[in-house]
C-alpha cells in the first residue's frame, strides 16, 4: 500500500505535470505538504459561501460541485470537480468563500493549510506557474459556461456538459469518454444548465431516440461522438489541455 | 378574478403534448403541460412552461393539477 502522501498527491503531481514542467524537487516538495484527510458523504457541504477558509481542499476520490443560490433559492451549479482537483484554489488569495462547495458522491479529501501552499508558491516557482494555470484554466471553464447558459439551446447545454464531462474525465484517468456512469442527477444537470428537471429529461430522451447517445438512467454511451460535438457546440480548446 | 382553462394540443415531439393555457380575465397568464410517463416520478404533473407578467421566476417545481397552479399564482400575487 502507498505512504499516505504519495496516495493523496500522486493524481495531483501528475495533473500538475502536466500544466507545467516541474521537476524531482518540485514533486517532493507537493509530496511533503502537510494534509488532513478526510471522507464525505454524496450531498456534503464542504464549504459555505461566507465561510473564512483556512484550508484548500483537494479532491481525491467521487465528485463535487461548485455552487451559488439566489434570493429566490434556485441553486446555480456553476462547476463539476473531479478526482485531482484542487476545488477552492482561489482561496490562496481570497479568505472569504463567495460560493458553496458540495461533494456530488461520497469522496475522500486531502485538506491543504492555505500557509503551507503559499510558501510552496514562493519556494517553487515551477509549481506556482502550474497553479496559476490551472486557476486560470478554471476562469475558461466558466467562461464557456457562461456562454452555454446564456445562449445555448436546452439539447445543446446538455450536451456540451456531457461532453465536457466526459473529456475531463478520461484527462484524470477516470476511464473512457463513450461510456460512463453519470455521478449527477437530473437535478444537478439542470441546476448547471438554467433549465428544469423535466427540460433535462426530456433532452436526454430526444438524444436517445436520435442515436446520439444510449442512456440507461445514470449509464451513458455516446453512440455517435462527432453529431454530440456538433449539437453541444463542442471545441476543446477552452480546456487548454494541450497546454 | 375569473379563470378559465383551455385544452390545446402542442407541436412538440414527445409525449408532453397535451398543454391548458390559463386564462385570467380573457389574458393568456401560463402555459401549462401535463407530464409525460416518461417523466416517471412527476408523470401526470402539471408543468408551467411559461407565465406571462412580471418577472417570472424559473420555476423548478409542478403541481398537482391546473387548478393548484392558479392556487399558488393568487398566494403568490398576495
Amino acid at each position: 500500500m502507498a505512504p499516505p502522501h504519495e496516495d493523496a498527491f500522486a493524481a495531483l503531481i501528475r495533473k500538475l505535470d502536466r500544466l507545467a514542467a516541474l521537476d524531482d524537487a518540485d514533486h517532493r516538495a507537493i509530496a511533503a505538504l502537510p494534509f488532513r484527510l478526510s471522507t464525505a458523504r454524496a450531498g456534503a457541504h464542504l464549504v459555505r459561501e461566507r465561510d473564512v477558509v483556512s484550508e484548500c481542499c483537494l479532491l481525491m476520490s467521487g465528485y463535487a460541485f461548485r455552487y451559488k443560490v439566489a434570493a429566490n433559492g434556485n441553486r446555480q451549479i456553476v462547476s463539476f470537480h473531479l478526482a485531482s482537483d484542487i476545488l477552492d484554489l482561489q482561496h490562496l488569495m481570497l479568505t472569504r468563500a463567495d460560493h458553496g462547495l458540495q461533494t456530488l458522491t461520497d469522496a475522500r479529501l486531502a485538506w491543504i493549510p492555505v500557509p503551507a501552499l503559499q510558501a510552496l508558491c514562493r519556494e517553487r516557482p515551477a509549481i506556482a506557474d502550474a497553479l496559476w494555470r490551472d486557476t486560470l484554466i478554471d476562469a475558461s471553464i466558466f467562461r464557456e459556461w457562461v456562454l452555454n447558459v446564456g445562449q445555448r439551446d436546452a439539447k445543446s447545454r446538455i450536451a456540451h456538459m456531457l461532453c465536457e464531462f466526459a473529456v475531463r474525465r478520461e484527462a484524470a484517468g477516470l476511464g473512457s469518454p463513450e461510456r460512463f456512469e453519470l455521478p449527477m442527477t437530473q437535478e444537478h444537470i439542470a441546476d448547471a444548465t438554467g433549465l428544469t428537471a423535466v427540460h433535462v429529461n426530456r433532452m436526454l430522451m430526444a438524444m436517445n431516440q436520435e442515436g446520439i447517445i444510449e442512456r440507461n438512467k445514470r449509464d451513458v454511451r455516446i453512440r455517435d461522438w462527432e453529431r454530440m460535438r456538433r449539437l453541444a457546440d463542442f471545441d476543446i480548446d477552452y480546456l487548454h489541455m494541450a497546454a | 378574478m375569473e379563470t378559465a382553462f383551455q385544452n390545446v394540443m402542442l407541436a412538440t415531439n414527445d409525449t408532453d403534448d397535451h398543454a391548458v393555457l390559463v386564462m385570467r380575465d380573457g389574458r393568456l397568464a401560463a402555459v401549462l403541460t401535463r407530464l409525460g410517463d416518461m417523466h416517471e416520478d412527476v408523470a401526470g404533473q402539471w408543468f408551467v412552461e411559461a407565465m406571462f407578467g412580471g418577472s417570472p421566476p424559473v420555476l423548478r417545481h409542478v403541481f398537482e393539477s391546473p387548478d393548484a397552479f392558479v392556487q399558488w399564482l393568487d398566494e403568490r400575487d398576495v
